[in-house]
């Protein structure tokens, strides 16, 4: 016992553990890095980058597809909502009526991927300065159903729908849609306010506007793609959800 | 200097420990994964609206057509009428104009903010031989476009913007 004491406390001995330690991670490492550059070996004859497109009514809006060749990225961030017309070249909307917006995500690389897409609502008044009082609930985006996208009930809130696509999307396919219609809730047009001026001849002029007119309202779209390839552990770094994946492949949430 | 030498060698230990260390943070990372985002946004458009009959007489026929000079699209509908003695004789038609509540015509589709109705509204008036002046006198009105829950298009009438009363003598 007092010989395995005494060799503990020789550096020499610690020197050659963490030798030992070193050799051990490198094969490690070296046996990630095998399975690894595999992999890649035979990713790099036809598979090389990951991409990913949001697109709108048919439309291609933003993108960020990496290019294997000079190892860039090759990006655009669109506007949405462009196709929705209005009056003194302004977009509007009619509260209750229907606009089709269909949101769909392609992927644009050449590796099979996962995607989710987070959707962000809110409102500004007419000056500009976003209005927490009116709820984002009222800009109601049709959501599909049965089509393989989910909401995470747990991650999503009034402002944020979080939606994960369920299946592995394949390099160059696009997704079913995940919405497909936008609607501004004619409650918000509910809301009047009357304004009373009596002048000195007794004569009341009365006005009546409605409070949410001239409100503007937000749509963000953020979609995020990960490699199937060591999908849990992928989507746990690269989005910090649990997941799990089933035999045929298809997500779950845990 | 042993000393020395053992505080060497933790240090060579301790940067062994932090390479291994470091190699696994770098497997972590390594996952292919992209992004991207878009936004955009527009303004809610709710107001009033202001709609004017234009009439035409040729023939002893009026021809009325409605035009939506305001900023939302509406709904018209248009009623005529005339003295007791000449109400009979008034011959009223258009294609898209569909008799109903209250007697008015009312038009089938929405007028868009800034057009008018396709089909003019025809009046054919009986003058009965009379030498008398009279009036034909044309009302008319707009309501908003209202959307049910499916976002289809429907009117109610009890919500009238606009009305317009207009006369030919």
């Amino acid at each position: 016992m007092k010989k395995i004491r005494a060799l503990l406390r020789k550096p020499v001995f610690l020197l050659a553990v963490s030798a030992v330690l070193l050799a051990a991670s490198t094969l490690g490492s070296a046996q990630a890095a095998l399975t690894y550059y595999s992999e890649n070996y035979s990713a790099q004859m036809s598979v090389s980058s990951i991409g990913v497109t949001l697109v709108e009514n048919g439309e291609k809006v933003s993108w960020r597809d990496y290019e294997h060749q000079g190892g860039q990225w090759s990006e655009n961030s669109g506007k949405l909502l462009q196709h929705l017309s209005g009056r003194d070249g302004k977009k509007t909307v009619v509260p209750g009526k229907k606009y089709q917006e269909k949101l769909t995500v392609q992927n644009s690389g050449d590796i099979d991927a996962y995607v989710r897409v987070i959707l962000y609502r809110d409102w500004q008044n007419p000056q500009g300065v976003r209005d927490t009082a009116l709820s984002p609930g009222l800009i109601d985006l049709g959501l599909s159903k049965g089509n393989g996208w989910i909401v995470d009930e747990k991650a999503s809130t009034a402002e944020r729908t979080v939606l994960y696509y369920q299946n592995v999307l394949p390099a160059g396919e696009e997704s079913p849609s995940l919405c497909d219609t936008l609607k501004i809730h004619s409650d918000i047009a509910k809301k009047a306010a009357e304004t009373v001026v009596e002048d000195e001849n007794g004569y009341r002029t009365i006005t009546t506007r409605y409070v949410y007119d001239g409100y503007r309202f937000q749509l963000t779209a953020e979609v995020d793609a990960v490699q199937t390839h060591n999908a849990r552990e992928a989507i746990k770094s690269a989005w910090g959800v649990d997941v799990d994946v089933a035999a045929d492949d298809t997500l779950r949430l845990q | 200097m042993k000393k020395y030498l053992n505080k060497k060698i933790l240090c060579l230990a301790g940067a062994v420990l932090l390479l291994s260390a470091s190699g696994a943070a770098g497997r972590a990372m390594a996952y292919f994964t992209t992004y991207v985002t878009a936004s955009g946004g527009a303004s809610v458009s709710l107001g009033f609206t202001h709609t004017v009959p234009q009439e035409e007489i040729v023939d002893w026929t009026k021809r009325i057509v409605v035009e939506n000079q305001g900023d939302y699209d509406c709904f018209v509908r248009v009623k005529v009428f005339a003295g007791q003695k000449y109400q009979e004789g008034l011959g009223i038609s258009g294609q898209g104009w569909t008799k109903g509540e209250g007697d008015y015509y009312y038009y089938k589709d929405v007028v868009p903010a800034g057009s008018s109705v396709s089909e003019q509204l025809l009046v054919k008036i009986d003058h009965m031989e009379s030498t008398e002046d009279f009036n034909v006198i044309v009302v008319q009105e707009c309501t908003p476009v209202l959307y049910d829950e499916n976002g289809s298009p429907y009117m109610d009438w009890n919500v009238i913007l606009d009305s317009v009363q207009d006369s030919y003598h």
